[in-house]
C-alpha cells in the first residue's frame, strides 16, 4: 500500500499551509524521516519528513500552492507498489484554492442543516471550540451527527464561502514563496480601520532599575508592563475572531531574522517575572534566527510589541497581527531634552505608539491603556 | 520477565515483601492451613512460619480491627477478606478507624495495612459473593484503592500496596486468579500508586477502564481495529488517588470517551470520571461520555441472567463504535 503524505496541522489555528519548496522530486528514493518538502504557514516554515521509506511516486501541486491541513500533498510507493500507476492526478489544489476534504465517514443518515437562527444550534463542545478558533460561524456548518449535531468532522470539513480574501488575492509573479504569508496578511490588515495614539514616556526610573538589576532590557520591560496592564485593560486584547478578549495573555515580540519578520510569543507573560521574560525573549529570538521555532512558539498572542530601539530609531508605528487587535511600537530610549519642573533638563525618554483596530477598540480606552503604560514607565515599582 | 498466573504473581509479591521486611505478615480465614481458596497463600507458612501467616476466626470485624492495631504499632499487615463482599462486616474498623486515624492524630501515626479483597462476578457465586464494591472506598477519604488487570499489575500493585503507609484496598477479580501472564523478575518491581497505564493507543476513541474489564476492552479494541476504528484503552490501575491527568489527556487526544467497569453503573467510578470530563474537559468532547457498568440489580444466580447483567467486549465495542460513527 502506498503511503500518503499530508499537509500537517502545526497549530490549533492552522487551516492550511503553502508548499515552499520540494526537496525531493518524483521518482527519487526517500528514507523515512528524511526531509521531503518545506511548507510555510503564515507564521513559520517547517520541514515535512517522509513518513515511510520508498519511492516518491507523485507530488501534488507546485511551490507556492496552498493545501488544507490533512490534504494529501504526495504519495510514497513502498516495495510492492507500482509507482507509475500511483502518479495518476488526483483532485488537487492549484493556485490559491484548497482541495475539498473527504466527506464524513457516516453518510448513512441524511444530513440536516443546522438551524441558522432562532433554534439552538446543536454542536459538540469540541466542534464549538474548533469553530471559534477558525472563526467559522456554526450556523453555516451542516451537522451530520445525531439530531443534526455539528461534530469535529463537520467543522473540519467546512469550506468557507468563496469571497474570502484568500481567493481574491493575486500574488505578484516574482514574489518569493516565503513572502506570500506576510503579503497576504498585510493585504488583509490594509483593509482595517486602524487608529493610533502616541506618547513620549519618561523612562528614567526604568533605566535606573535596569542599571541596578542588569537582568532585563527595554523589550522585556515593555512586555512585562503591557502584559500586567492587559489583565485589567481587557479590551486591548480583543480577539477579532470572536469579538471577546483572549483568555490568556501571550505577548508577541517582533523579531528580525534571516527568514524575514517572525513574531514569537511569550506565553502567560502576565505571570512571568521580569528576568524570566528577558530570558524567554532571548531564547525565542535565538530559535527564530536558527529557524527552529515550533508551532506553539508563534501562536497564542493576544497583543504584540515591536521595538526599534536596538537600531537607534526613535519611533515605529507597527501594524496589528489579526486576530490580535492592537500592537505597541517602542522607539529608542535615550537621553533627550525635556522640561522638568518648569526648566529645561536632560531626561531618559522613549516614544510609544499604540496602533489599534477601531472596529473593536475606541480611542479613549486605547489612550487609557497607553497612559497606564507611560505611568508604569515612570514608576516601575508600582508593577514590581 | 517470567510466566506466572495472576494468583502466582500475588504469591511472589507477598513472598518478596515478607523477605524484604520482617514487619510484613498475613492474616485471614483459611489462608495458612488451607493456602487460601484460590491457592494464593500456598507455601508461605512453610517459609515464614505460622506467626507471620495466621489463620483467624470467622469475624471480619476482629480481623480488620487486629490489622489496624498491628499497623498502628509498627507492622505492615496484609489482611485477606476471602470475598470482598464480607468487607461489610468490618466497615467501622475500615472506614471509621483505618481511614481516619492518620488525619485525626495529625500525622503522628500511619496505618500501613493492605486489605486483599477478591471480588467480581464468577460462575454463579450469587448476589453475596459477586460484588464489585470499589466505589464505596473511592468515596471514603483516607483510603487508597488499587485494582490490578493482569499478573504484572497484580505483582506490582500488591507490592506497592504493602509498601504504602496508607490503608490500601487491593481488589482482585476472582476470575483473574488462574489467568496466565508475565511478570518482571526484579524484586523491586513496584507499580506506582496513582498512575494509569495506556494499555493500547488509538486516535478515535478511548476506553477508560480497570480490573478485569481491561481485558474485555482490549478484546473490543481488537474487534474495532478490523473495522478501521482505532480505540485506545486506559488501565487505571489505581482508583484512588485517581489519575485525572491521564483521563484529561485521553479526552484531549481522542475527543470521545467510553468508561467501562463491572461494578454497578449507577454511582460507580465511571460516574466520577464522566463528571470530571464534563466539568474540566468539556471543550475537548465531541460526543457524550458513555458509561458501561452492571445493571442496578443484585447479581443473579441464574447463569443466563448473570451473564447478561455486566458489560463484556461486544457491548464495549458497540458503545465505542456508535460514538465514533456519531450515532449517539
Amino acid at each position: 500500500m502506498p503511503v500518503e503524505v499530508v499537509m500537517p496541522k502545526l497549530g490549533l489555528t492552522m487551516a492550511s499551509g503553502t508548499i515552499a519548496r520540494w526537496m525531493k522530486r518524483p521518482g527519487e528514493t526517500v528514507r523515512e524521516g528524511e526531509p521531503l518538502v518545506e511548507v510555510s504557514t503564515d507564521k513559520i516554515t517547517y520541514e515535512v519528513e517522509a513518513p515511510a521509506s520508498g519511492t516518491l511516486a507523485h507530488t501534488f501541486g507546485n511551490d507556492g500552492d496552498e493545501f488544507a491541513c490533512g490534504a494529501a500533498i504526495a504519495t510514497i510507493a513502498l516495495g510492492g507498489d507500482d509507482a507509475a500507476a500511483l502518479a495518476t492526478p488526483r483532485p488537487v489544489a492549484t493556485g490559491n484554492g484548497s482541495p475539498a476534504p473527504p466527506p464524513p465517514a457516516s453518510a448513512r443518515r441524511a444530513p440536516q442543516a443546522a438551524p441558522a437562527d432562532g433554534g439552538r444550534i446543536i454542536a459538540s463542545p469540541a466542534a464549538r471550540r474548533l469553530a471559534r478558533e477558525r472563526n467559522v460561524r456554526l450556523g453555516d456548518v451542516r451537522g451530520t451527527g445525531p439530531r443534526g449535531r455539528i461534530t469535529l468532522t463537520d467543522v473540519h470539513g467546512y469550506a468557507p464561502p468563496s469571497e474570502s480574501i484568500r481567493t481574491a488575492l493575486e500574488f505578484p509573479a516574482e514574489l518569493p514563496a516565503n513572502r506570500r504569508p506576510i503579503f497576504r496578511k498585510m493585504h488583509a490588515v490594509g483593509q482595517l480601520p486602524l487608529a493610533q495614539v502616541e506618547a513620549n514616556a519618561r523612562v528614567d526610573a526604568v533605566k535606573e532599575l535596569m542599571d541596578v538589576r542588569r537582568d532585563f532590557r527595554w523589550t522585556a520591560f515593555a512586555v512585562y508592563a503591557a502584559a500586567r496592564l492587559l489583565r485589567e485593560h481587557a479590551g486591548l486584547r480583543t480577539d477579532a475572531g470572536t469579538g471577546a478578549p483572549f483568555a490568556r495573555i501571550g505577548i508577541g515580540v517582533a523579531a528580525d531574522t534571516p527568514h524575514g519578520l517572525i513574531v514569537p510569543v511569550v506565553h502567560d507573560a502576565d505571570a512571568l517575572p521580569l528576568a524570566e521574560i528577558e530570558r524567554e525573549i532571548i531564547r525565542l529570538a535565538t530559535l527564530a534566527r536558527e529557524g527552529r521555532l515550533a508551532a506553539g512558539d508563534v501562536a497564542g498572542a493576544c497583543f504584540s510589541i515591536s521595538n526599534v530601539g536596538p537600531q537607534g530609531i526613535d519611533r515605529v508605528a507597527p501594524l496589528p497581527d489579526p486576530p490580535q487587535t492592537a500592537i505597541l511600537g517602542i522607539g529608542a530610549a535615550r537621553e533627550r531634552a525635556a522640561v522638568v519642573d518648569g526648566a529645561l533638563a536632560i531626561a531618559w525618554t522613549m516614544t510609544c505608539v499604540l496602533t489599534f483596530d477601531h472596529r473593536f477598540i475606541d480611542g479613549a480606552p486605547a489612550a487609557r491603556f497607553l497612559a497606564a503604560f507611560v505611568a508604569a514607565c515612570g514608576a516601575p515599582g508600582t508593577l514590581l | 520477565m517470567h510466566a506466572a498466573t495472576f494468583s502466582e504473581a500475588t504469591l511472589e509479591a507477598m513472598r518478596e515483601e515478607m523477605r524484604r521486611d520482617p514487619t510484613v505478615f498475613l492474616m485471614g480465614e483459611d489462608i495458612a492451613k488451607q493456602g487460601g481458596i484460590f491457592g494464593q497463600f500456598k507455601g508461605l507458612p512453610e517459609e515464614f512460619g505460622y506467626d507471620r501467616v495466621r489463620d483467624t476466626p470467622i469475624s471480619e470485624a476482629a480481623l480488620v480491627g487486629a490489622g489496624v492495631g498491628a499497623a498502628l504499632t509498627g507492622c505492615r499487615p496484609i489482611v485477606d477478606m476471602h470475598f470482598a463482599d464480607f468487607i461489610t462486616c468490618s466497615m467501622d474498623e475500615l472506614v471509621n478507624q483505618a481511614a481516619k486515624l492518620r488525619a485525626m492524630f495529625g500525622e503522628q501515626c500511619v496505618v500501613p495495612m493492605t486489605l486483599r479483597a477478591p471480588d467480581g462476578i464468577t460462575k454463579s457465586a450469587g448476589a453475596q459473593h459477586s460484588q464489585a464494591l470499589e466505589s464505596w472506598f473511592v468515596h471514603t477519604p483516607g483510603l487508597e484503592v488499587v485494582i490490578p488487570a493482569d499478573a504484572e499489575d497484580a505483582k506490582g500493585l500488591l507490592k506497592a500496596a504493602i509498601r504504602s503507609d496508607n490503608p490500601t484496598l487491593y481488589f482482585e477479580h476472582k476470575a483473574l486468579f488462574p489467568v496466565k501472564g508475565t511478570v518482571p523478575d526484579d524484586d523491586d518491581f513496584v507499580i506506582p500508586i496513582g498512575k494509569a497505564k495506556l494499555a493500547r493507543d488509538g486516535a478515535d476513541v478511548t476506553i477508560v477502564t480497570y480490573g478485569i474489564t481491561v481485558s474485555r476492552a482490549l478484546e473490543a479494541a481488537a474487534t474495532l481495529e478490523t473495522e478501521g476504528i482505532e480505540a485506545a484503552v486506559i488501565n487505571l490501575r489505581t482508583l484512588w488517588p485517581l489519575d485525572y491527568d491521564a483521563i484529561a489527556d485521553a479526552a484531549a487526544r481522542t475527543h470521545r470517551i467510553v468508561v467501562a467497569h463491572e461494578a454497578v453503573r449507577v454511582g460507580g467510578v465511571g460516574a466520577e470520571i464522566a463528571a470530571f470530563l464534563g466539568e474540566y474537559c468539556f471543550d475537548d468532547l465531541d460526543g457524550p461520555v458513555l458509561r458501561l457498568g452492571a445493571a442496578h440489580v443484585p447479581v443473579p444466580f441464574a447463569p443466563v441472567l448473570q451473564e447478561a447483567m455486566y458489560p463484556k467486549a461486544p457491548a464495549i465495542a458497540d458503545a465505542a463504535r456508535r460514538l465514533v460513527r456519531r450515532e449517539i
